[in-house]
């Protein structure tokens, strides 16, 4: 069965070069298939002295993520009134990858990652594992001398493993259990829901939608859109030393081939927020480690700059962002059009409300990571 | 099986490999006497086909640049009759679909698509100049002459058919292909989505106005039905009787194993209903996309769109449909586009003071014909802002930044509509009662349409604004081949 050929290869640290890391030590099922830890981005590469450039994001609820869109109506004044139409979908935070299958290769030949040299040395390492002929079996016996195609079927049976498996989907949270009625809010959580899903104090449901599709479709509260949000720079990401550097997400330069679209420059896909209270690394380049603070910087990004940007005044007020993308950043959509000195929508308070709100997210079998030190 | 079918028309519809669907037909069933159509009335079966937002020299001229795009329906414009001076009722695409099927003028919500809402249109009595229009009233979101749903007493062409005892059926492209988007299969309309999904429906809104893409675990569908270019679903009149509604407005193609759908409708006479209304999906409809294939600027499916897709989509079904024993022993098919793509006129660009905002106007030029008035909910000319947006935006919406002063941070976004209409976009008919190569030049829009059909199916009455003298139905101009 395909699906566990995919399990056994999940977990098994013989397929990177350092020998000692698999997909689950990134993401590990007692976490949601998230990180372990509260490190902004995980260690890896050959000796895992090396680190990527983003957060890892958990694996469960990934089955209903579309391919990557950006689709305009073919006349102005549509395109204007659709004007909310933007890009969306795709795995990973830059959308790069339509499905699991092929977004596989990327962290196995990363070399920050699982540094596998190329797609020979992935299928050398398959040889020498214990499933090796169960994989021959299933992909016909001279796959594993076909290098391309046996990274390709390691990556099929990993996507068969995360859509199949059970353990990616639960739906076993409070929230879901108050959705079936079996459960009710806290007069905290309760309130925390109000001012998540509030147009006006709130609009978070706007991005990260919390209704049941009309045929029982479970919420994963995010509509898979990008958006830039212009989270701070985070110093604690190593490629983050070179002042030259900016990860521009959807224009790269990870993706590739949006490079020339200027609009695209800063957009990151918008995360599920199931488990999101267990993490303890927040937005593509982990930059909060609190959950209260990625709320309080939604709240009081435009308010009180000066928490959040080095230079609020300067030509680049949003620091991870070039000069020249600075206007890419989203005033549009609420909370985030608030003006310097004004009220911001939430007080201290109401964040712990939605904070608790966002608590009810997390599933059953879902372990915190332990705190940032 | 014999040809009369003239030679150019002949070798053309050859190359085109479709002598047995297209050319051939018209041409054999031309000897059949049993069915001549002596007059419109002989008409039984008319199959109409809304397309969107292509200007006719687009879609019929020469020296656009996507008017190659669509070599496919040139060639059927020279099968049948070219109406070069048919012209959209409205900007954007909704209010010309109402005024099709029931000939009441845009609302302020339907001529902007009732986007980001979905309220009852508050009847407010009739017009005083016109017994027939409705005069809307302020509807729930405040919106003087707004509103989107029709009150039941607004009748529709599906009711007269009704009573003249004749069937009728929308066919909807994608509708109910992703039940958790669209509710139902059959019938599809956003308060009756949100009932399903248990949401408060006073806050309702039309959650299918952009397409939706497949996930690669198939839990989401590719999806690109639009309400808006949907008009059944706009009337209580229709969608307050749901079981009436299920039987009439389904899905072009079922999206279950059931194989139901036109297709199988086609197949004979008995199952053809009288009275076909066909809305493709956002792609085939020539909306989404800009038909050049170019990446990224494509359909949600992939597909180029634009002009493109609707070749396509007509290759497929034109064919399927001429082969039909319904159209075969009496039908029409009318080819239309709801609106132009409002490119004929060039926006008007100002700036703020200092430099920091720039104003982009689009002019709707919204030329019409046959004298059409604009009705008691909206007023021209008229100015609307629709938008503000960072100048990062402007080039996602094919605006030029590197011409900007570099001072420009915001681009505020207008609407200057000057006329009522929809502008000229041609339509094409065909039938075995019309002469291949028939050209007309004769001003015909949607009210015309309806006024057409009403007179084709004897509905003894005109609805709306399809009531007036100065407007002329499908006459002789077009129907260059009834027997006598
Ligand atoms: C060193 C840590 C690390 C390892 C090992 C790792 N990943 Fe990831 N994973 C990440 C990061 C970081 C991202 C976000 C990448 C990006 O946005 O470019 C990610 C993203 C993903 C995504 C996309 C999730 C989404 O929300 O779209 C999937 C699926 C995934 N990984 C599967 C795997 C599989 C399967 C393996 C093993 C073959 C694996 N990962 C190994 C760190 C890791
Ligand atoms: C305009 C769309 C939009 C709105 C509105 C929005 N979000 Fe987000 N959200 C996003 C995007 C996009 C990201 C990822 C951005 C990034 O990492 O750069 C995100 C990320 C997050 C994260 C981090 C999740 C993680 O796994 O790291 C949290 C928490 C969050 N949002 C909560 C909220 C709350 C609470 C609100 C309401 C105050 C809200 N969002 C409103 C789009 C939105």
């Amino acid at each position: 069965m395909l699906a566990e050929l995919g399990r056994l290869a999940f977990f098994d640290p013989s397929l990177s070069a350092s020998g000692r890391q698999s997909c689950a030590s990134c993401h590990d099922p007692a976490h949601a298939y998230g990180p372990p830890n509260a490190l902004a981005v995980q260690p890896g590469g050959p000796d895992l002295g090396r680190y990527g450039g983003r957060a890892v994001p958990a694996l469960r609820y990934l089955r209903r993520v579309p391919i990557w869109t950006h689709t305009q109506p073919g006349t102005f004044k549509e395109r204007v009134e659709i004007g909310d139409n933007m890009p969306s979908g795709g795995y990973t935070w830059d959308g790069r990858f339509d499905r699991p299958a092929t977004q596989a290769a990327f962290p196995l030949l990363n070399a920050d990652e699982m540094a596998n040299a190329d797609a020979a040395a992935v299928a050398a390492r398959l040889a020498r594992s214990r499933y090796a002929a169960r994989f021959r079996e299933a992909f016909g016996t001279d796959i594993l001398s076909r290098p391309d195609d046996a990274l390709a079927a390691l990556g099929q049976a990993l996507e068969r493993f995360q859509f199949d498996d059970p353990s990616f989907q639960p739906f076993d949270s409070k929230f879901d259990r108050v959705l079936d009625g079996k459960a009710g809010f806290s007069e905290q959580e309760a309130r925390g829901y109000a001012l998540f899903v509030d147009e006006q104090r709130g609009n978070c449901a706007s991005c990260h939608p919390v209704d049941k599709g009309a045929n029982g479709a479970r919420p994963v509260f995010t509509d898979y859109n990008f958006q830039t949000l212009g989270v701070p720079r985070n110093a604690e990401i190593p490629a983050n030393a070179d002042p030259h550097y900016y990860d521009l997400g959807l224009c790269g330069p990870l993706r590739r081939d949006k490079r020339d679209e200027k609009s695209y420059c800063g957009m990151f896909r918008t995360p599920t927020l199931r488990n999101v209270a267990i993490r303890g690394a927040f937005f593509h380049n982990g930059r909060f480690h609190t959950l209260t603070d990625a709320l309080r910087f939604y709240v009081q990004r435009d308010t009180n700059p000066e928490k959040w940007y080095p230079h609020p005044d300067g030509p680049q007020p949003f620091d991870d962002l070039p000069v020249e993308y600075q206007g890419n950043v989203d005033r549009r959509n609420a909370p985030m059009t608030n003006h310097r000195g004004g009220k911001p929508v939430w007080n201290d308070a109401e964040i712990a409300d939605v904070a608790a709100f966002l608590g009810t997210l997390t599933d059953a079998d879902a372990r915190p990571v332990p705190r940032a030190p | 099986m014999s040809r009369k079918i003239k030679g150019a028309a002949l070798a053309t519809a050859v190359a085109l490999g479709l002598c047995a669907g297209l050319g051939a037909l018209v041409a054999c069933s031309d000897d059949n006497h049993d069915d001549a159509i002596r007059t419109q009335q002989d008409i039984k079966h008319v199959f109409v086909i809304t397309l969107e937002n292509k200007d006719f020299e687009e879609s019929f001229g020469t020296d656009k640049p996507a008017s190659g795009q669509d070599t496919f329906l040139k060639q059927l414009a020279t099968q049948g009759a070219l109406l070069t001076e048919y012209f959209g009722t409205g900007h954007v695409s909704l209010d010309n679909y109402i005024a099709m099927m029931s000939g009441q003028p845009s609302t302020v919500d339907t001529e902007t698509d009732c986007f980001g809402l979905w309220s009852d249109i508050v009847d407010d009595g009739n017009d005083e100049t016109n017994a027939k229009v409705l005069k809307a009233g302020t509807d729930a979101n405040g919106h003087a002459g707004g509103g989107c749903v029709y009150p039941a007493r607004v009748k529709t062409f599906a009711h007269q058919l009704d009573a003249q005892g004749y069937s009728w059926k929308g066919y909807m492209g994608d509708m109910g292909n992703d039940l958790n988007r669209d509710g139902t299969m059959t019938c599809s309309f956003p308060t009756r989505t949100d009932l399903l999904a248990h949401k408060d429906i006073s806050k309702t809104k039309d959650l299918t106005q952009n397409a939706q893409a497949a996930a690669a675990s198939s839990d989401v569908k590719e999806d690109q039905y639009a309400t808006r270019h949907n008009p059944f679903v706009y009337f209580h009149s229709i969608i307050d009787d749901t079981d009436y509604c299920d039987a009439h407005v389904v899905p072009l193609t079922y999206p279950d194993a059931s194989g139901k759908g036109l297709e199988a409708d086609l197949k004979s006479i008995d199952t053809t209903p009288n009275f076909v209304f066909v809305t493709p999906n956002l792609c085939d409809d020539g909306h989404d996309g800009d038909g050049t294939g170019a990446a990224g600027k494509g359909c949600k499916n992939g597909a180029p769109g634009g002009l493109a897709s609707i070749d396509a989509f007509l290759q497929k079904w034109i064919p399927l449909i001429m082969a039909s024993p319904a159209y075969q022993k009496d039908g029409l098919i009318i080819i239309n586009f709801d609106e132009s793509n409002a490119s004929s006129s060039p926006m008007t660009t100002t700036f703020n003071s200092d430099y920091s905002q720039m104003n982009l106007t689009i002019n709707l030029q919204g030329d019409s014909c046959c004298k059409q008035q604009a009705g008691p909910n909206v007023k021209r000319p008229d100015d609307q802002v629709l938008t503000t947006l960072p100048v990062a935006f402007a080039s996602t919406l094919g605006i030029d930044t590197s011409k900007l002063p570099p001072s420009v941070k915001v681009i505020q976004i207008g609407m200057h509509y000057v006329g009522v209409g929809g502008d000229r976009t041609g339509a094409v008919l065909l039938s075995k009662a019309i002469k291949p190569g028939t050209v007309s030049y004769t001003g015909y829009n949607h009210y015309s349409l309806l006024k057409s059909l009403e007179d084709i199916f004897e509905t003894g009455e005109y609805l709306g604004y399809a009531d007036d003298e100065a407007l002329l139905p499908f006459g002789d101009d077009v129907f260059t081949n009834l027997k006598k």
